[in-house]
């Protein structure tokens, strides 16, 4: 449990940088924007790319990951959207703040889960984060963007726009690019993977400290009950459902550790962007992704620990 | 060489995705700025305060290696002076086009030598080129703040204006800064040279796609013959010069063969700042610096082969 928290210090450690770097002001305002367009269109895609062709993905249990996810993923949906009548009664919101909380609870941060699992598992870490990647985050992107749009007063989404918020995503082109190019066993000439792997270097370091410029301690100060409810669901609720979900479909070792820390991880950044752009209630994803960052803080190692005696 | 080129290729390759990332428009031209003010400033001092810390001298001849290094590049200066008068002449050029080709002759692209130095040497070698920042970078600075104050202004600066070139550079300060530390035996705590270290891997390739987004290829070049010469005297002159003042200290081994390596890279991009700042001519270095990282694919290897082979 110690060690496990040590291991996971230097992360935090980089994520409150990047906080500490935005607060003073030490960084131009442009460079959060920068980095973060680096990171989503170049370096997280190097990495998985490089990852998943390099390493030995035969013998993990793929599907079963897979079906994990998505199961527990969907199950909480299911929850949140049958008890959505009392979820906002009871916390007293409005449908804009019922969406920010379904954002809050579902979704999760590839940009903590990666550093988390290279650091504990090196290769085979990142690339079982590609694979739930790869499962989650297409149904996990379209159920957030309806479930805002019906929330918000906003319009219905039309095909083209669910298929184009499906395929623009650079994680999966590079999950399935990766994959496919292992499975096939292409050999990719070495000086390329090692430029791959010079971007895919990049990709850990800014992705942490871009997780730390995006936290908002004003909002966070005196989190509302919504906020609390969003954090336990996510830091908590999920990896139960996914210790569940794990236990029907046989997934063991060190695949079901890498599902329950994916799992344990706070809410994805993009949450912010979507309730911003789509009308949903930001400030309140922005306080909950906060709450959410300082108590996983001390939430995952515990996960960890728990998860790796079961496994 | 082959071999060489081929090591180094993915240094380039990068620098090749930077150049297409500016001309696809995908990241806008302020955050291009922003992203290089943030390793100027931030990430490259943590690596080289990260790796003067951290590094075991022992056994490295530091001083024999930083003061064949400061010599080279005085050689260099004093030719370049004491020839000024003939190279106005047969270049056609004015005291700040001078400055310029000053400033692409006795600089060096220290984004460039710490991306190839963990792929050509190993990441261990990357102290060596801390050393190598320590010795070189605060002498380039007050030497070029001198001859493009003398040359532009035609008078030499104040003493105010030498030692705030020295002072306000993150790179003196972070390599100097190091060196205290170290010799005031302070101590290092693994978890802190863990989180620079994580900075550290991040910031090369972010820096090496910084150096490819600030090509210039397609601007017309505003002077051929200093470009030219700028070029052939950095890539193809210093490694010579570097090489004698090597053999004159008993410099040999990994020690020399980094030193090498920073001569023989391009000139660094502090000296666009500089000359912008100063009343240099600023689009001479951008045009200098062009030529010089697409001749340095080649150059490089090459100098790196020949001492490989002399040595």
């Amino acid at each position: 449990m110690t060690s496990t928290f040590e291991t996971l210090l230097p992360v935090f450690l980089l994520i409150a940088l990047g906080w500490g770097l935005r607060e003073r002001r030490v960084v131009p305002e442009d460079m959060w924007r920068g980095v973060e367009l680096l990171g989503y269109w170049v370096f997280f895609p190097a990495l998985l790319g490089d990852t998943l062709i390099r390493s030995d993905i035969s013998q993990l249990p793929l599907t079963g990951i897979a079906l994990t996810m998505i199961g527990a993923f969907l199950t909480m949906a299911l929850v949140l959207l049958i008890a959505r009548k009392p979820i906002m009664a009871g916390l007293a919101i409005d449908g804009p703040s019922y969406s920010s909380l379904f954002q809050s609870a579902t979704r999760w941060n590839g940009f903590i889960a990666l550093p988390v699992l290279a650091k504990l598992y090196g290769d085979v870490g990142v690339a079982l984060v590609a694979v739930i990647m790869g499962a989650l985050v297409p149904i996990a992107n379209v159920m957030a963007v309806y479930v805002v749009a019906i929330n918000s007063a906003g319009r219905e989404l039309t095909w083209r726009e669910t298929t184009y918020i499906v395929f623009r995503n650079p994680f999966i082109w590079a999950t399935a690019m990766g994959l496919l190019i292992n499975f096939a066993g292409i050999t990719i000439y070495a000086p390329v993977m090692t430029a791959m792997g010079m971007l895919g270097s990049a990709a850990i370091a800014c992705g942490l400290l871009m997780v730390g410029a995006g936290l908002s301690t004003q909002e966070a100060i005196r989190p509302s009950p919504a906020v609390w409810a969003g954090t336990v669901l996510k830091l908590f609720g999920t990896p139960a459902l996914v210790f569940v979900w794990s236990l029907a479909m046989g997934v063991t070792g060190t695949a079901f550790v890498a599902c329950m820390i994916c799992a344990a991880v706070p809410t994805a950044m993009s949450s912010y962007v979507l309730a911003r752009q789509m009308g949903g209630d930001a400030p309140l994803v922005a306080a909950t992704v906060t709450v959410q960052t300082i108590v996983s803080f001390f939430s995952i190692p515990v996960i960890i620990a728990l998860a790796r005696v079961i496994q | 060489m082959t071999a060489a080129f081929i090591a180094l290729l993915p240094v380039f390759i990068v620098i090749l995705v930077g150049f297409a990332l500016r001309k696809s428009q995908l990241i806008g031209e302020g955050h291009w700025a922003a992203v290089d003010h943030v390793c100027y400033f931030v990430l490259f001092p943590a690596i080289f305060f990260k790796e003067i810390v951290a590094a075991d001298f022992s056994g490295i001849p530091v001083f024999g290696m930083a003061l064949a290094m400061m010599l080279a590049v005085l050689i260099m200066s004093a030719v370049l002076l004491v020839l000024r008068r003939p190279l106005y002449k047969a270049l056609a050029i004015d005291g700040p086009q001078f400055s310029s080709l000053f400033q692409g002759a006795t600089r060096w692209h220290t984004f460039i030598a710490f991306a190839i130095i963990p792929i050509y040497f190993g990441p261990s070698a990357l102290a060596l080129g801390a050393v190598s920042a320590a010795a070189m970078t605060p002498l380039l600075n007050v030497i070029c703040v001198i001859v493009i104050s003398m040359l532009v202004a035609g008078q030499s600066p104040d003493a105010r204006t030498i030692l705030l070139a020295i002072v306000k550079n993150p790179f003196v300060l972070s390599t100097v800064g190091g060196v205290l530390w170290k010799i005031l035996g302070l101590p290092a705590p693994a978890m802190g040279i863990q989180v620079l270290d994580m900075i550290g891997k991040g910031a090369l390739g972010l820096a090496l796609l910084t150096v490819g987004a600030g090509l210039r290829v397609d601007e017309a070049i505003s002077a051929r013959a200093p470009v030219l010469a700028a070029t052939v005297l950095k890539l193809l002159v210093m490694p010579v010069i570097m090489a004698v003042c090597l053999k004159m200290f008993g410099v040999t081994g990994l020690a020399a063969a980094v030193a090498m390596l920073c001569a023989a890279v391009p000139t660094g991009s502090g000296a666009y700042v500089l000359a912008r700042q100063m009343g240099g001519d600023a689009p001479l270095v951008a045009n200098i610096l062009t030529l010089q990282v697409i001749c340095a694919a080649l150059t490089i290897p090459l100098v790196l082969w020949l001492f490989g082979i002399l040595a």
